[in-house]
């Protein structure tokens, strides 16, 4: 764990400097909505068919809630929520992506849920750009970089931040959420 | 060669650097050490050496009248010391070392021949060395051999003998920064710079004049003797540390200076010693040890100072116990090993002392008794507290410091061995009443060795070694890995059924259903340890604080195989200590005779008992004491204000006064009772823990405090309900009551907010699927179930659409990641079918309830 996860953790400080040279590497693409995404590989542990989430109450759209893996308690994130992509209705090729991420010394589970899963891409780093300037409305704290593909852009996901940015939301007060 | 003559060399050359000038107590204790020393020599027909160290003695308490500087006395004692050791340890034959000579002439001519007298010695020695010259050709050697003789000389830090002190060291250090190493130079440096700024940095002159002596001798072996730096290492004294703490670190350099002399000199135990260890044993006061070697001590350690303690306490019963013998020995000899090899030098040394101490008790020599014992077990406590600051310096990552604590008991365990010592007339040094307490709270957090719960028999080395150190991690993640794997086999074993409709082939179900049900329970066996080593600890305490408050009493230990979660283990220390506490000191009569009077024993019995009964686990801490006496109970309660002075109280109910806060009958706060634990505290310890605690006493013959505790923190019972499509679980424990409401028994405050009228009282409830927000639309209430639950001193509802069932679940955190957003959650279980139920906490639920309220 501890091997793998210092790479990681530099690449992401390296994409803070602006440096993209340690991002080659394999990506696991899925696609969402209309977008294909890649994470790390190195940083999924399984991938699951969807399963029975149950939901914590008051808790943000982007947290579906927990599931039992295999005894143990892991959040999924509702990754369409997560980036204010519009909700769709499930599908039997949905599934969720288990990935693991140290932080503080301790190795944390996460799953994102996704539409489907793709396929596994080398990605070298001559094909990855530095996230595009789109604007303000644009989010890209969660984004490594831009990578083609042949015809298509994936977009590389920071498990990292995705996971970070878990535990930064907020409480949403029943009453002030109207469903 | 006795080790005892080494030893007391060692001894010396330690108190050495505390000596700081002529008639202090230090000086006095030097004094005596060497008295001691020259007539353990006397045996070994060294004349020489006798009289060089009888010549110490004397110029130290005759010097002012003699018009000797200090810094020349000290000088020529380190000289001298220096020289027993080349004798005693490399094998010099004392024929070919010359001690400071002509006896006579020194006490009896002025100052500058005793200058040559002693300086005498080092020239005439090194010369005497079979390979002198060869790295003469530099002029460095002079300047030793100056600076060595101006040493003599000096007396103070502003003196004009320390500026030419200075000047000879400038030089010097001008000669070896032609080639010479770099640790060389920087040693004659720090030499320099103490001269110049010891006394701004709170350093003695005695200590700066014993580290540029020692960095000089070690020049001199280098550079006469032909030895690499490599093997050398350096005194330094810490001029970093000083803001921190001057008088601490004045002690603790002078500690640690006097460790690494030790080494350097290649002096203490022969037998132990690795020349690798040299390179960092001595350092300096801060010590940064490698962290595995560390934390493989501190394992180590940890074990066998348990083992230490059981078993010294069955010597104290039965001094002669050969078999307890041997296993306290072994246990410090092995803890002096690990110290060893983790080069904690203070650690092994003490572990050595009182090694040698059970060697002289299994030799037949010494008694393990009353004093010896308290020695002992003041030693083994201060062996703890270093391996804990070990631990902690491990944990934060500071630095480690030696400091001198400690020392104290090499010496008194040294003055035994050596026979010197009357016992009775030994004072343990104090610290230590405090160190089995202080213990427990900090080793709670310590590795956890699920291993040693397989062991009952802790005397013998063979059950030891079977026990496997696991993981605390690694073991629960086996124990949710059966949990899932029991529930996957009921899946399977119904879905099998289905498909067969008749009921062949299934006894390969039901064998596989017998398999998980057995690892289900062996999982859950796992993290079961035996209570045993708490009431070892709880032996110790009636120990000490027998001996200390003059009650004779004994600790009887029933059921010590009695087997309690690890978790619970650990937050059961404080508690169980404290009760043990409270019967020595107030349940047990003032004195033996009193206890005489009553028709009892003279020593009163204290009995602590583990046992199962009816799924829980009972702790029992009885005493043959006088009881509570309930007028004072009562008397004490209404002068609080704990009760109404009218109120009719049941026996009972007055016993349960001890618990209240602040509540104390004790007629004065002593050392022991004082401690500011009340017995509310030990209610609250214990509750925490889901269990319950109980008196009943009766007058003149005793009390029983009985504690009630769950098997395991980690299965609690729930009750699971049902709100719109989820299920949740509330905590039995925290259930009231369950209530199907009536219309009329309803009212509502302003149209919102919901009350039920419960036996004449009218309690607010909530609706669970609002506070959850998982509907808009209000069920009507009496479809559904209002859960009533007690919070401080009120009632309060939670309104669900259904209760399914009561069950046992395993609790499981819902990790760091979610604990911002699950507020009102305590936890989650995995329900029989797979799923997650979510455990409420139902205080924070009601908080949360009342706080969405006041938002609308």
């Amino acid at each position: 764990m501890t091997t793998c996860a210092t790479p990681s953790v530099e690449d992401a400080r390296n994409t803070k400097s602006g440096s993209q040279r340690n991002l080659a590497g394999k990506y696991l693409t899925f696609q969402l909505a209309e977008e294909q995404f890649g994470l790390q590989i190195l940083k999924v542990r399984e991938i699951i068919g969807v399963m029975k989430v149950t939901p914590i109450p008051n808790s943000p759209k982007s947290i579906r809630g927990v599931i039992n893996l295999r005894g143990k308690i892991v959040p999924v994130m509702d990754l369409r929520a997560k980036l204010e992509l519009p909700t769709a209705e499930s599908d039997r090729k949905n599934c969720i992506i288990v990935t693991e991420v140290e932080r503080d010394g301790e190795s944390i589970e996460m799953g994102i849920l996704v539409d489907s899963v793709c396929e596994v891409l080398d990605i070298p780093s001559g094909e990855i750009e530095p996230p595009p300037a789109l604007g303000d409305d644009v989010d890209k704290t969660l984004i490594l970089g831009m990578a083609k593909a042949g015809k298509d852009v994936k977009i590389l996901l920071d498990v990292d931040q995705v996971v970070a940015s878990m535990g930064t939301l907020k409480l949403t007060v029943p009453g002030s959420d109207k469903k | 060669m006795s080790n005892h003559t080494i030893d007391s060399i060692d001894l010396a050359v330690l108190k050495l650097m505390e000596v700081d000038d002529f008639h202090t107590p230090e000086a006095d204790e030097l004094a005596s050490i060497l008295t001691e020393l020259s007539n353990s020599l006397n045996t070994e027909e060294t004349p020489a050496a006798v009289e060089a160290v009888q010549r110490c003695v004397h110029s130290l308490k005759h010097g002012p009248e003699e018009k000797m500087a200090f810094g020349q006395v000290i000088q020529a004692i380190s000289q001298t010391l220096t020289n027993l050791q080349d004798i005693k340890q490399h094998g010099k034959s004392s024929v070919s070392t010359t001690f400071p000579q002509k006896p006579a002439a020194e006490t009896a001519q002025p100052t500058p021949s005793m200058d040559c007298d002693v300086c005498e010695p080092v020239t005439e020695q090194d010369f005497m060395q079979p390979a002198p010259v060869n790295s003469g050709s530099d002029n460095s050697i002079d300047y030793i051999d100056q600076a060595v003789l101006k040493l003599m000389e000096v007396d103070t830090f502003d003196s004009p003998e320390t500026d030419e002190l200075t000047d000879i060291l400038n030089d010097l250090l001008g000669t070896l920064k032609k080639g010479s190493s770099p640790e060389a130079i920087g040693a004659v440096e720090r030499c320099l710079h103490n001269l110049r700024h010891g006394p701004e940095e709170g350093y003695s002159f005695g200590q700066v004049i014993q580290t540029t002596s020692q960095t000089l001798s070690c020049l001199q072996d280098v550079k006469l003797h032909g030895k690499s730096y490599n093997e050398i290492q350096f005194p330094e004294l810490t001029a970093d540390e000083v803001e921190t703490d001057q008088t601490s670190i004045q002690e603790s350099a002078g500690y640690a200076e006097a460790m690494a002399l030790a080494e350097v000199l290649n002096t203490t135990d022969p037998g132990a010693h690795a020349p690798s260890r040299r390179e960092d044993a001595q350092q300096d006061v801060l010590f940064n040890g490698d962290p595995d070697m560390l934390g493989l001590f501190i394992e180590d350690a940890t074990e066998h100072l348990e083992h230490v303690e059981a078993d010294l306490l069955t010597l104290e019963q039965n001094p002669h116990n050969p078999e307890a013998l041997d296993s306290a020995f072994r246990s410090f000899h092995s803890v002096k090993g690990s110290a060893g090899f983790a080069q904690l030098v203070p650690i092994e040394k003490i572990a050595h002392a009182m090694e040698e101490m059970l060697d002289m008790a299994r030799d037949g020599k010494l008694t393990l008794q009353n004093q010896a014992m308290d020695l002992t077990l003041a030693t083994l406590d201060c062996i703890r507290m270093w391996v804990r600051r070990v631990q902690t310096s491990l944990d934060e990552g500071t630095p480690l410091i030696f400091t001198s604590e400690g020392k104290e008991y090499i010496t008194q365990i040294r003055a035994i061995v050596s026979g010197e010592v009357d016992l009775k007339s030994l004072s343990v040094p104090k610290q230590t009443s405090t160190a089995v307490v202080e213990e427990e709270t900090t080793s709670s957090g310590s590795s956890v060795s699920a291993g040693s719960s397989v062991e009952t028999e802790s005397s013998s080395q063979a059950s030891r070694s079977e026990a496997v150190r696991v993981d605390r991690h690694r073991l629960d993640e086996l124990i949710d890995l059966i949990g899932e794997l029991v529930i996957t086999e009921s899946m399977v074993t119904a879905e099998v059924h289905q498909l067969q409709n008749h009921h062949q082939d299934t006894t390969t179900c039901s064998q596989l259903r017998k398999i998980t049900r057995e690892l289900q329970e062996l999982s859950l066996s796992l993290r079961m340890m035996p209570i045993h080593g708490l009431f070892q600890k709880a032996k110790r305490v009636v120990r000490d604080l027998s001996r200390k408050l003059n009650k004779p009493a004994e600790l009887v230990i029933e059921g010590a195989e009695t087997e309690l979660d690890k978790s619970i283990l650990d937050e059961l220390s404080d508690p169980i200590v404290h009760l043990i506490r409270n019967s020595v000191d107030h349940g047990i009569e003032a004195t033996p005779e009193d206890r005489v009077k009553a028709g009892k024993p003279r020593t009163a019995e204290i009995t602590v008992r583990a046992f199962h009964k009816g799924g829980n686990i009972y702790v029992e801490i009885e005493d043959d004491g006088r009881g509570l006496n309930r007028e004072k109970l009562v008397s004490r309660a209404i002068e609080r204000g704990i009760i109404n002075p009218n109120q009719e109280l049941t026996n009972d109910e007055i016993h349960q006064l001890i618990f209240a806060p602040g509540f104390s009958t004790a007629e004065q706060v002593t050392e022991v009772s004082g401690r500011g634990v009340g017995m509310d505290v030990v209610r609250r310890n214990i509750e925490a823990l889901r269990g319950s605690v109980h008196v009943t006493s009766t007058p003149g013959v005793g009390t029983i405090i009985s504690l009630r505790l769950p098997l395991t923190l980690a299965i609690i019972d729930g009750m699971v309900v049902r709100v719109a499509d989820q299920r949740y679980i509330i905590p039995t424990l925290s259930i009231v009551h369950q209530m199907h409401p009536q219309q009329e028994m309803l009212s509502t405050v302003h149209g919102r907010g919901e009350m039920v009228a419960v036996r004449g009282q009218n309690v607010p409830f909530h609706r669970l699927a609002q506070v959850f927000g998982l509907s808009k639309e209000k069920k009507p209430t009496c479809e559904s179930t209002i859960i009533l639950i007690e919070e401080k001193d009120r009632l309060a509802g939670l309104l669900v659409d259904e209760v399914i069932g009561q069950q046992q679940v395993v609790i499981k955190s819902l990790g760091t990641t979610l604990s911002e957003v699950s507020v009102g959650i305590a936890g989650a279980a995995v329900m029989p079918d797979g799923e997650i139920g979510l455990i409420l906490d139902v205080h924070s639920v009601l908080e949360l309830a009342r706080g969405s309220r006041n938002l609308k």
